[in-house]
Parts: structure tokens; sequence; C-alpha cells
């Protein structure tokens, strides 16, 4: 996984990683007839666990997914292990109705395995 | 999602005669965002918002392409200067893109359809533009051989304006090869050439962070002991404080539902640490001029933390160093970061994933 690659002067040296523990990513959540601002913390993150436990069960429910942040109108920043991203971000997708029955969806607006990736995200605000 | 891009740490110092900082910062072409975290300040110093204070950019709006290649934006701006030129409102992975580096080159980013309307050569494709059906015409504006009257010229002029037309909002900025000279120059120019012309201005925040942990970091051992943190921790930790994400001094809750993050051990408390951002359109060459500040800041207000400049690259760049064609696949992150050192030497953070 590390690779020390040049040691040309004791003072120059590089260090090289192919793969990157976490996948972070900018996701926005919508609620039929709900503010999104007024979603807590603690309901969003409830929300991703039943949306796993829903397409992945009981094992896929217990991935450990972070909630960082939430910036209003129902964007979060999520850390997920970048080995279970692809299903993990698919059952995201595929959950579409809360456990009190109303629509919603979650869309990813921007991906990166760096979270200094999400600092800016030059596709919006133009 | 398996495997990412090298992310690539070097260590160096600004005094030593191989250290790669000037070409890093002068390749890295189109930056959208820069982030500075000043540990122990209260404020950006004068010195470095000073830098920002005669950027001029532009966005021109429905810009025909074929204008890039008229003899007097070539000689007026390209030979003579440092034209920095991107189309903004366009995805990488599913729109047609267009830029026009400092080098003097014209890079199309072409969907198959539009290629092959279009009738001009394309460079040979990456593995990853063969998958996603995309074409790079690349075109030297600075060649020799490149003004009216000649063959490949004429070629390029009559597929990009008779055959297509293809227009572009565009994001444009342009260092002059004289001081004397100024940068909005280009911006007249373009007045009657397109629909509109509208200065970019860039957006600057600050903020002042109190009591925040910051991870214990030793310049030799970038591969974490006892006394110091692991470069990628540290690098996570940067993206938590550029993102505002709080991070607590007091040993946060193992067992907290809504996420385990939390700053990397061994750490120390900052009783105040400056965060300053800038976003719009920004040149390499006044990401030297905050380099340059920032190391005689530094230099002059040593802290117990290391100082950090981060530059975030647009994610839709056809390239993002030199020539060098960039993808979108999931993220197109282009970062580089550089971790201050009081004595000169540094960290340098490069991170290009597709």
């Amino acid at each position: 996984m590390r690779m020390p690659e040049a040691m040309s002067t004791t003072s120059y040296r590089t260090i090289s990683v192919n793969s990157q523990p976490y996948l972070y990513l900018r996701i926005q959540l919508t609620v039929e007839g709900e503010d999104a601002d007024k979603i807590t913390p603690v309901q969003f993150k409830f929300l991703i666990v039943q949306a796993l436990k829903e397409n992945m069960g009981e094992v896929g429910a217990a991935t450990p997914v972070d909630v960082l942040k939430l910036l209003g109108q129902g964007i979060a920043l999520l850390r997920m292990p970048n080995r279970n991203a692809e299903r993990l971000w698919a059952a995201l997708t595929l959950y579409g109705r809360t456990p009190s029955d109303k629509r919603c969806a979650f869309r990813v607006l921007q991906v990166s395995p760096f979270l200094m990736g999400l600092a800016f995200d030059s596709r919006e605000g133009r | 999602m398996a495997s990412s891009p090298p992310f690539i740490l070097e260590i160096s110092s600004f005094s030593d005669e191989k250290s790669r900082h000037y070409a890093k910062v002068m390749d890295h072409y189109f930056n959208n965002g820069i982030t500075l975290i000043l540990p122990e300040d209260t404020s950006a110093p004068q010195s470095v918002t000073d830098c920002f204070a005669d950027q001029l950019s532009y966005k021109l709006t429905q810009l025909p392409v074929y204008r890039l290649l008229e003899a007097p934006f070539v000689n007026g701006f390209v030979k003579k200067g440092a034209v920095h030129l991107i189309s903004c409102d366009t995805k990488l992975d599913v729109h047609d893109c267009a830029a026009v580096t400092p080098a003097g080159c014209l890079v199309l980013h072409l969907t198959k359809d539009t290629y092959q309307e279009l009738g001009l050569e394309a460079v040979p494709q990456t593995l990853a533009q063969k998958q996603a059906d995309i074409y790079q015409v690349n075109i030297d504006l600075k060649a020799d051989h490149f003004h009216p009257g000649k063959r490949g010229y004429d070629k390029a002029m009559r597929c990009l304006k008779d055959r297509l037309g293809l227009k572009f909002d565009f994001l444009i900025s342009w260092v002059p090869h004289d001081s004397e000279v100024c940068s909005s120059s280009v911006g007249v120019y373009f007045t009657d050439l397109c629909d509109k012309v509208e200065s970019y201005e860039l957006t600057k925040k600050s903020r002042v962070l109190t009591s925040v942990a910051c991870p214990r970091i030793v310049a030799e051992e970038p591969e974490g002991i006892e006394e110091g943190c692991h470069f990628q921790k540290v690098f996570e930790w940067m993206g938590a404080v550029a993102c505002d994400i709080s991070l607590v001094s007091e040993e946060t809750d193992d067992d907290n539902y809504v996420s385990s993050f939390s700053c990397p051990v061994p750490r120390v408390n900052c009783p105040r640490c400056c965060v300053y951002q800038v976003k719009g359109f920004i040149p390499p060459d006044v990401i030297l001029k905050v380099l340059k500040a920032l190391r005689a800041h530094k230099s002059a207000h040593p802290s117990s933390v290391p100082a950090s400049l981060t530059v975030v690259g647009f994610s839709d760049a056809p390239v993002v160093q030199k020539n060098i064609p960039h993808d979108f696949y999931l993220s197109g992150t282009n970062v580089y970061s550089f971790v201050l050192y009081p004595d000169e030497r540094y960290w340098l953070y490069t991170a290009s994933v597709a």
C-alpha cells in the first residue's frame, strides 16, 4: 500500500499511497412535506441506518457511517469506509420511504476520497 | 472505488535547489479555491490578503470558440503573458469543455458526437477517455506555423466557425508579461465579441476557531510515531477544518451515535486558529505570491502547529497539470496542499482523483 519512492538526498523524499480508507460524500436529503432545515443530525443518521438496514440487512446497517456535518437544506457531509462505499451508496439511492411512510430521497451531490476535496464545489453557484 | 490513483506526500525544503514547489504551483493552472489554516493567528496577515487585491477575472457569456484563434487575441494576449481560460457550467463527464492554458494550448474536450461533426484531429485517447467516448483536440496557438493563410490555421478556423459554431461560457484571467499593462485589457477586448462580459469576483471568508484540537505533527516522521500523527490523518484533519467540522479539545465520546470522527492523537490544544478561504478563479501567479507572503509571515511568527495552504482545482478542468488530461469519473478532485514548518521545510500533499 505504501511505497517510499525516492531518497535522493536526506531532505527530499516522497511517499505515495494508492488506496484511501474512506470515501466522503456531500448528500442532500429531501422528505416530502417536511422542512429539510428542521432535520436534526440524529434523525439524519437514523434515516441512513434505516436505508442500510432495508437494503443490506442487519450486517449492512452495522457499517460505520459518520455524519460529519449538517449544512442546512438537508445537505450533509458523510464519511464511509471506501471498501463498502459502492453498496452504501446504492442503499442510499434506493431508499424512498421513511418509517413514517413519507416519500424521501437521498441525492449524492459530490464525492471525494479526501475530505479536503469537499471544501469547495466547483459545480455549484456559478 | 476499490483503489484511487496515488496520493503523494513530498517532504522537502524551500531552500533545497531541487524543491519542486515553484513548478507545482505554476503547472496547476485552473484553481477554484484556496484555504489557509493559520494556527495562533486571529486574522489573515495583510501581506496575504493584499495578494488578491489586483486580481481581475471575467466571465464571458456565449463566446464562440473561433474567437480564440483570431490573430489579435493570440498576438495580444496568448503570446504576451499567461492566459487562463476555462469553460464554466460544463461538466467534464457529459458535456463539451474547452480551456486555454498559459502555455498557449487550446484544449477541446469533446463528446463523440461533437468530435465527429467537428473534423479536427484528436490526440491519442487515454484509457479513461476511450471508455467514456471522449476525444481531446489540442491546438497550439503559439506555434510559428499557426497564423492566417496557413493550412492548419484555416482548417481549424473553418471547422470551429462554419461547421460547428461551438460556443461556451468562459472564465478568463490574464497575467500580462509587463507589470505596466493592466490585466483588465482582456475584459475590454472581449466586450464586443461575446454576449456579455462581467467581472468574476472572488468570495473571501475568514473565521477564527477557538480552543481547537490540532494533531501534533513531527516534520521528520510523516508516517506517525508516538509523538506525531500520520500524514493521512493530518490531511483529513485539515479537510475537517476547511469544511468547518467542529473539533473540540475535549476527548470526544467514542460512542457518539452521529459521528465517530475526532481529531487524531496525539493532539495539542490550539487556543485560536484563523481559517481564511477564497473562492473564485485564481491564477497560479497569485498563489505563488500568497505562498511567499505566508512563508515570510510564518518565519516571523512561528507557531507550534504548522500553517497550511491548500489549493483546490476545478473538478471539470480538462487538464490539471500542463497538458496532462484530467478525467471525471466520480469526483474529479485535484488538490495540493503545503504544510509549512518554521525552518523552510515543507510537506506537499498532492491528490488527484477521477
